[in-house]
């Protein structure tokens, strides 16, 4: 993008995106040091920023008095099922809404447009007691169902599948295809970055949300990792090491998935602005 | 779809093991930490003792959304076969018909009577039924009493020659005694006089030491039956002003949060601590391990004032109120015989509580037990406990305005006076909208 | 009779255009209303109907189990000279003005930094990006950490005391840091998109015009990159109005009420004051500041009218 010149500005630049990399990263590798300090260790001053050799006490406390592995595993049941979920259902409605004709058709996007605006939070009440009703209170079924129906995933959707040329579509029909098969065919391939950047985009923010699974879970053994880990915050004693250490736990399946999936997130977030 | 229906098969086996044909209840505590191990001990050793009952345990958010969700738990008709309380929170409780009366018959049937109990708190809990709940019932099963104790660094303070041929500090008998050995023990040890949790996140610590000095000047919130401020605005505004002098001086540190209350006086940078029993545990563990730099005391709460009455609240086991599916008498005859098993465990106190349960606290095994023995005879008499009004208790509306106007003043970062007119305010605005 | 054109159609077609002949317009009609079917149903179950249920609520004068009487709008009335509540709505725009242009342009800021390098270009990228994976309450977690008044390193190396989170002054512009540096990431992946998506032809011509780097970036980045820097905008002031998460986690709406924002003052109302009823009230009056809030925004950056 820019000439690559030698210059003594330059190299400031790059030194100073480092640092302050490092200060981006900081506060999390603080989070990892303490973990893995002994409690008494955690509060010396100086502080002590590279302990040697690591103190696993605190992991071993969080893991013997939590299920955290349990945890987990309903996060990930959770935050699969509302991705998988709510892709499928927006690709179809993105491209009903793109594609064909139906009364309701503006009257539905404006209703999503709005529902965006609307914060979750407002609606937690009524929600819950919608959940009691239906007995899915502290059920899966009561943490995936609100979150599947995101407006944003369609919206984004529509403004792809708009850009994708009529004539595909219309050459496809007259091949005697019908809109199922042109939706999976044609524009979902055509669309696999977007696909991919908003299934993890609705991925993290099902896996992250804190405040509905807060609210639908009754018992232990049903909370999501968000949840759980404020819980295991109010021990007693010094705590810190173990506050931390439940916060590691509580990153690393995500932090592992962005560092794996890293390449095909950045690329599918960079082509959802790219293609606008 | 195969994943999906292979994932729902896996989520659906995970739900359906269903035990022998033990009676399953369903328990409810807010009890982390320290008290959460103890706790998930006495319910399995409950479970392994007899086959009849299984009881599993659930440990929620404490604090106020504890008891958000108990409160939404009744009106959807899914609530627990039995869940700890505090009494602080009864009067809300009782008033919202979250909680189903016990009978003596009840009672009985599991071995328990009224009279087993700390009488002070039977006392208190029958004036909130009848109060309340216009009976004579119960409405939970006393598990121990829980109040506030001075803990003291002895080393340091011995160094500085403000310990007495007993082992307990100097100063103890008055207020003035006791803020000159506080200045003292500052300039001699070169130490945070006292450690104390004054953070508007969590104000619980703050509202007990202020309420402890006020009713130590006999301070009342509740005259006649009836919500008073008068003494707000006297012993109150004393009581504020005292705590605000401390800070300002550095007797007390200014916005440190409970880890760090711990952490100060653990790591040997304070001459007291003031905060609940509960930290026992901690001083005891960390000894045993070495960890501690000094030998540390503790004794109940001193009498600075008129008398020496000490903020206390008490954890109580409870039969929430279901009136869509009411409680059949198995599931209430099986909570009460847990309960009864764990009111008359001795590894309950092992967290610093005091036992409601007389037949424990009297026994040999609990007189015993060090430190506990230091305050626990003391504290025991000087309970006070919050105001009878739903209102106040842990997870009430009053948090809030403590922590908004009193935490502010005591930090120096707003004037005393107006702080507290500002409280009292909110507090009459409360009182209104529950009417 | 066909009714392909064989000429190429414009990308950007207005829907509601009318090009088919009725009889494949009933036809498409209901494959679209099976293709709609799943995602409205969701929807209506769990968005709107609950939506309307809080219009109701705001009626009424209900506790959180949502038993009392209508009583019109008296909750309304209350909300007009309710001080807490404007105190609450000034401090959610003070909140939303120490994120939404700070976090923008920081964002914009790192993506020129991170687009200058090269091997470095994803390691660099990654350091920024990780916090927005981050659950809330671990991010809070960390901030608390740090920032601890006695025993935060921020605070050690600084060698003060202070408590970021418990002056009132400081309470708020620490949680907007702590958001910043939570969310940045996503504009930032946002911004270099947007900028990798100038043509260098454009830059190659200014320069031969003997335009400078700095005129270059002001004449050539600037105009162009307006708008994903609209997009950022929008979205960030949406969220930003919506904050609720690290205030519940942080400060709970303390010190003094400082950052007592208004989804936090609803959430009060409806848990620890029991009031339904009146915390519905306010929950309509923050969609509507919202809504009003992105039209006018809307308009002062010019964006077209949505299709």
């Amino acid at each position: 993008m820019k000439t690559d010149r030698f210059s003594v500005l330059g190299l400031v630049c790059t030194a100073m995106t480092l640092v302050l990399a490092v200060a981006w990263l900081f506060p999390v590798y603080w989070m990892a040091a303490t973990s893995v300090k002994s409690d008494t260790d955690t509060i010396v001053n100086p502080p002590i920023l590279f302990p040697w050799p690591p103190n696993f006490d605190a992991f071993i406390y969080v893991i013997q008095n939590s299920p955290f592995f349990r945890w987990y595993l309903n996060t990930v049941i959770t935050s699969v099922s509302v991705t998988f979920l709510c892709i499928l259902f927006s690709l179809m409605c993105a491209y009903a809404l793109s594609r064909l004709e139906f009364p309701g058709r503006r009257l539905l996007y404006a209703a999503l447009l709005i529902g965006f605006m609307i914060p979750f939070a407002t609606m937690a009440v009524p929600l819950f007691m919608f959940m009691t009703r239906l007995n899915f209170v502290n059920s899966f079924a009561g943490l995936i169902a609100p979150q599947v129906a995101t407006p944003l995933a369609v919206i984004v959707f529509k403004q792809f599948f708009d850009e994708v040329p009529r004539d595909f579509r219309d050459a496809a029909l007259i091949d005697g295809a019908n809109d199922f098969k042109i939706l999976f065919g044609i524009y979902l391939p055509l669309n696999w970055s977007i696909t991919w950047a908003m299934s993890i985009i609705i991925f993290i923010g099902a896996w992250n949300n804190f405040f509905w699974p807060l609210i639908v879970t009754n018992s232990t053994p049903m909370l999501t990792v968000p949840v759980g880990m404020t819980q295991v915050q109010s021990a007693y004693g010094v705590a810190f090491a173990k506050i931390c250490a439940t916060g590691v736990l509580a990153s690393i399946p995500t932090a592992a998935a962005y560092l794996l999936f890293q390449k095909k997130v950045t690329q599918g977030v960079m082509a959802a602005a790219g293609l606008k | 779809m195969k994943t999906v229906t292979l994932i729902f098969a896996v989520v659906f086996c995970l739900r359906a093991y269903a035990p022998a044909a033990a009676l399953e209840l369903t328990y409810w505590d807010f009890l982390g930490g320290g008290d959460g191990i103890r706790m998930k001990q006495i319910v399995e050793e409950f479970n392994k003792s007899q086959s009849d009952i299984h009881v599993n345990e659930s440990t929620l958010t404490w604090g106020e959304p504890f008891y958000t969700k108990v409160h939404t738990a009744v009106v959807a008709g899914q609530t627990p076969d039995i869940m700890t309380y505090h009494l602080s929170h009864f009067p809300a409780g009782v008033s919202t018909k979250d909680l189903r009366p016990i009978t003596t018959e009840e009672l009985a049937a599991a071995g328990l009577k009224a009279d087993d109990f700390q009488a002070s708190l039977i006392q208190r809990s029958l004036e909130i039924s009848k109060k309340y709940g216009g009976t004579d019932q119960l409405f939970g099963v006393p598990l121990d009493i829980h109040t506030l104790v001075l803990y003291y660094n002895k080393t340091a303070l011995a160094k500085a020659g403000l310990v007495g041929s007993d082992g307990k500090p100097a100063g103890l008998d008055s207020l003035d005694a006791f803020t000159k050995m506080l200045t003292e023990a500052k300039s001699k040890t070169h130490l945070i006089p006292i450690s104390a949790n004054i953070y508007s996140q969590d104000p619980a610590s703050l509202w007990r030491i202020w309420y402890t000095f006020f009713k130590q000047q006999d301070g009342d919130f509740v005259k006649d039956g009836q919500f008073s401020f008068d003494d707000v605005g006297k012993q109150g505004l004393k009581s504020l002003q005292i705590m605000a002098d401390w800070s300002k001086e550095g007797l007390i540190p200014k916005d440190t949060g409970y880890p760090s209350m711990v952490a100060l006086f653990t790591a040997g940078r304070a001459d007291f601590m003031i905060n609940g029993n509960w930290e026992v545990p901690t001083l005891v563990d960390l000894q045993k391990q070495g960890k501690l730099p000094f030998e540390y005391g503790i004794v109940a709460f001193p009498k600075l004032f008129g008398n020496q009455e000490t903020w206390a609240d008490s954890h109580q086991l409870a039969i929430p109120n279901n009136s869509k599916t009411p409680a059949t008498p198995e599931k209430v005859a099986a909570a009460l015989k847990f309960a009864a098993y764990v009111v008359k465990q001795t590894t309950w106190a092992g967290g610093g509580h005091i036992p409601a349960y007389l037949p424990v606290q009297e026994s040999d095994a609990y007189k015993q037990m060090s430190p506990n023995n230091q305050y626990s005879v003391q504290a025991a008499q000087d309970v006070a406990f919050e105001p009878t009004l739903p209102i106040f208790g842990v997870g009430g509306p009053t948090f809030a305005p403590i922590s908004n106007f009193l935490v502010p003043a005591v930090n120096g970062q707003a004037p005393v006076e107006s702080s507290l007119k500002q409280f009292t305010a909110e507090l009459e605005k409360f009182q209104k909208q529950q009417q | 009779m066909p009714n392909l054109s064989p000429a190429p159609v414009p990308l950007a077609v207005p829907p509601g255009e009318p090009n088919r002949p009725e009889r494949k317009r009933s036809k498409s009609s209901r494959t679209a209303w099976v293709l709609i079917a799943p995602f409205v149903l969701f929807y209506v179950l769990f968005l709107i109907y609950p939506a309307i249920q809080v219009v109701f609520l705001s009626l009424t004068n209900s506790d959180i189990a949502g038993q009392g009487r209508l009583i019109g709008l008296a909750n309304y009335q209350e909300l007009f000279s309710d001080q807490d509540f404007w105190a609450a709505v000034w401090h959610t725009v003070y909140f939303v003005i120490l994120t939404v242009v700070p976090n923008t342009a920081v964002g914009f800021f790192l993506a020129l930094l991170v687009l200058r390098l090269k091997r470095l270009r994803l390691l660099i990228l990654s350091a920024f990006f990780l916090p927005y994976v981050l659950p809330v309450s671990v991010v809070t977690n960390t901030a608390s950490w740090l920032l601890d008044a006695n025993f935060g390193i921020v605070n050690n190396l600084l060698g003060t005391n202070t408590a970021w989170f418990g002056d009132s002054t400081l309470a708020m512009p620490s949680v907007a840091l702590v958001t910043i540096w939570w969310t940045v990431g996503f504009n930032m992946l946002l911004f270099i998109a947007g900028l990798q998506n100038i043509p260098n032809e454009y830059y190659e011509a200014a320069a031969l015009d003997g335009a400078s780097q700095f005129q270059r970036f002001l004449f050539v980045t600037c105009p162009l990159i307006w708008p994903v820097t609209t997009l950022v905008l929008i979205l960030q002031l949406i969220l930003q109005f919506k904050i609720f998460d690290q205030v519940y986690l942080l400060t709970l709406g303390g010190p003094s009420n400082s950052t007592m924002v208004v989804l936090f003052y609803m959430y009060r109302e409806a848990f620890q004051q029991n009031r339904g009823g009146y915390a519905a009230t306010v929950a309509i009056a923050l969609v509507v500041i919202i809504v009003i809030v992105s039209l006018v925004q809307a308009r002062l950056l010019r964006v077209k009218p949505v299709r």
